[in-house]
């Protein structure tokens, strides 16, 4: 889904786009994909005398570790595919749900998951806007908004539309979906329309999941799905969009690890608004298409091996780098917001870390299960913040720094899957099912960063460092210090 | 010239740093605003671009037609919106020349600077809080829930606000004055 909105930005100047962020600050990404796009911005970005140096700093441990992965991969070539994704970028789920099923790489637990929800149509039907029960509401939209009266010379083909469900992919921990919408090769175009494909039509249609519920047989109760994510997957091909006659919605889901969806046959209504121009636009809908389909929940319910849950005591002295924000009587204005480093006692804390064996990894939970009274909640949400490496190998933020060794050999910081958790931390450690007999130890070695200064405030002496309003650059120093290491239980050991 | 600005000229590897520290989540949802959410790989390399052109071309730059976060924002948008006119069969063409040029001359890009500025004033004259919904909503595409929790308000007030502010727009797009309900 692009922003084809009502009203759209053109392109804009420096000039026009210094006006227009004046006063703008920070908006928030999930770290995982900051981390990501810090890590290779610096990597690029190193000047070349840093570049060579850093060669002859690092060539012989490099030659020393592609020794040591050959080894590794001779040794154990079933966990050749696991760290090759490890290293080779980073594995989500969703990513792989976006991927065309014909040309994508196969994670065979993956397909084996997609295979047994097995999904199955139902019934569908399709509502034009002139029937829904709360038309008028559209009119109203369309008629402020610059859109032209709803017809159904316009509008009529949504009717022949034939939902289908492509693939669900549910592992106790995530479920996705996609829901392919066959239609006409020119009305596939339309769809494309706001990516920038020029259809030739005049309409430019869009569509994303609206109420979404499920019910299982023998239960009256007709439960809510959360959507998280949706859109429609965009064709850039222009081969494979000039033979398509279906447009994908990619869509996914909140669910609870502690209330997973119940074993069996789950029946999906699926309730999907398509929208003239952009869906984000609830207005603009022109057509409702609600669709049933069941899936098989049983094998997404069976994880590979129990889960595991282990809490850790720590002890001894540390320091955390936290910040404090304070906000007006109203909640609209923050009025302070500063950074400081604080000399605390871990006596007292407990890490707990809870293990889920899926099909699409091992899912790492890191919470504080106990902390000391004088630990604020700041502090507590600080302490479990995530760090990531510069170009030059080092850190400049603080956080938890999660280095991963698979029998004993170094493989790279732990890989984050998409979320908003405050002051808990989740990795996914690509070891897949059929890969646990041939590991035999996966350790992750935690550390510490704290920051000693802070854009020049001596924070290690006690100064508090006050971050301008609109937020500021982050430079920092900082010490790493180690924490814990955790050997992750693996089934089948 | 704000700090981060002055420290690309005078240090440019810190500058990165805090550039990075900063400005990631704006130029991220720029891009994503052009490109759609669920093209993820896509909007990093656009963002990971951004950085690196803008860090390359510095000495280049006229710092004095705007701060880096607007460069890193115009030029993320620059080339997201490039990415999808290169289905159309456009030509690639050098990072650099997606830097926003300060001194375009074209009668075409003249009408659409024209418009543009139209835009921009409207908007800001709208004033807060209702120029900033505008700014997240339609720049950076962030839907109502999260624009709600950005200004600690209700996702209903900033649709209710959103659509009075479109309201606004429109009156004075047609020369209406701004003040008028």
């Amino acid at each position: 889904m692009t922003n084809n909105h009502v009203l759209r930005f053109p392109t804009l100047s420096v000039r026009q786009t210094q006006r227009l962020l004046a006063g703008t600050g920070i908006l928030p990404l999930p770290r995982a994909a900051a981390s990501r796009i810090r890590a290779s911005v610096l990597q690029k970005a190193a000047p070349k005398s840093l570049a060579r140096n850093r060669i002859r700093r690092t060539l012989v441990p490099i030659a020393a570790c592609l020794l040591a992965i050959i080894v590794f991969f001779v040794a154990f070539p079933k966990a050749a595919l696991a760290v090759s994704e490890f290293l080779g970028r980073v594995f989500t789920p969703s990513r792989y749900m976006n991927e065309d099923p014909a040309t994508r790489t196969p994670v065979p637990s993956i397909d084996e998951a997609l295979a047994a929800a097995a999904p199955k149509d139902g019934d569908y039907s399709i509502t034009l806007m002139p029937d829904l029960p709360n038309a008028q509401e559209f009119v109203d939209f369309r008629a402020q908004n610059g859109y032209d009266p709803f017809s159904e010379e316009n509008w009529g083909w949504l009717k022949d539309i034939r939902p289908e469900i492509a693939e669900v992919l549910y592992d106790g921990n995530q479920l996705i979906w996609n829901t392919n919408l066959f239609t006409t090769n020119e009305h596939v175009r339309e769809f494309m329309e706001g990516f920038g494909v020029k259809s030739g039509s005049k309409l430019s249609v869009d569509a994303l999941m609206g109420d979404v519920t499920y019910t299982v047989a023998g239960d009256p109760t007709v439960y809510t799905l959360d959507v998280s994510g949706h859109g429609i997957t965009p064709i850039f091909d222009e081969t494979a969009l000039a033979t398509a006659n279906h447009a994908v919605l990619y869509s996914d889901f909140y669910i609870n690890s502690a209330h997973p969806l119940p074993d069996g046959i789950l029946t999906i209504t699926q309730n999907i608004r398509v929208c003239e121009k952009d869906a984000m636009d609830y207005g603009a809908t022109v057509a409702i298409i609600t669709h049933t389909f069941t899936f098989d929940t049983t094998k997404g319910n069976t994880t590979a091996a129990d889960g595991a849950e282990a809490e850790y005591p720590l002890s001894g002295e540390a320091y955390i780098s936290f910040d404090h924000t304070e906000f007006s009587e109203d909640q609209l204005t923050m009025t302070k917001w500063t950074m400081q480093t604080q000399k605390v006692s871990l006596d007292g804390v407990k890490l707990k870390v809870k293990y889920e064996y899926l099909p699409t990894g091992i899912l790492v939970h890191l919470s504080v299960a106990e902390k000391p009274a004088d630990w604020t909640d700041e502090m507590a949400s600080a302490f479990l913040r995530t760090t990531g490496k510069t170009s030059a190998n080092d850190y400049q933020s603080a956080g938890i720094a999660n280095v991963v060794y698979i029998d004993g050999k170094l493989i790279g910081e732990a890989s984050q899957p998409e979320s908003w958790l405050q002051g808990e931390l989740q990795y996914i450690l690509p070891v897949y099912p059929d890969q646990y007999a041939d590991v035999q130890s996966v350790v992750m070695k935690l550390s510490l960063a704290y920051l000693v200064t802070y854009n020049g405030a001596d924070l290690l002496s006690g100064e508090v460092y006050t971050i301008p309003e609109g937020g500021s650059g982050s430079d920092g120093v900082v010490n790493l210090i180690p924490l814990i290491e955790i050997t992750v239980p693996l089934p089948n050991n | 010239m704000d700090a981060v600005t002055d420290l690309l000229r005078r240090d440019p590897e810190r500058a990165l740093s805090q550039m990075l520290g900063a400005y990631t989540g704006l130029v991220y949802h720029a891009a994503a605003a052009v490109l759609g959410r669920s093209s993820h790989e896509e909007i990093e390399e656009c963002v990971n671009d951004a950085f690196l052109v803008i860090y390359k071309s510095r000495d280049r730059l006229d710092f004095s037609q705007g701060s880096v976060k607007a460069y890193l924002c115009a030029t993320a948008r620059n080339l997201a919106i490039n990415r999808l006119k290169k289905r159309e069969g456009a030509q690639e063409v050098s990072l650099d020349e997606f830097v926003s040029s300060p001194s375009e001359q074209t009668e075409s890009a003249a009408l659409r600077n024209l418009e543009a500025e139209e835009l921009v004033n409207a908007v800001l004259a709208l004033g807060e809080p209702d120029s900033k919904i505008i700014l997240y909503r339609y720049y950076f595409d962030l839907p109502s829930k999260q624009i709600a929790k950005l200004l600690g308000t209700q996702p209903n007030t900033i649709d209710q606000r959103l659509r009075r502010a479109l309201g606004k727009l429109n009156r004075l797009s047609k020369g209406g004055n701004r003040n008028d309900e």
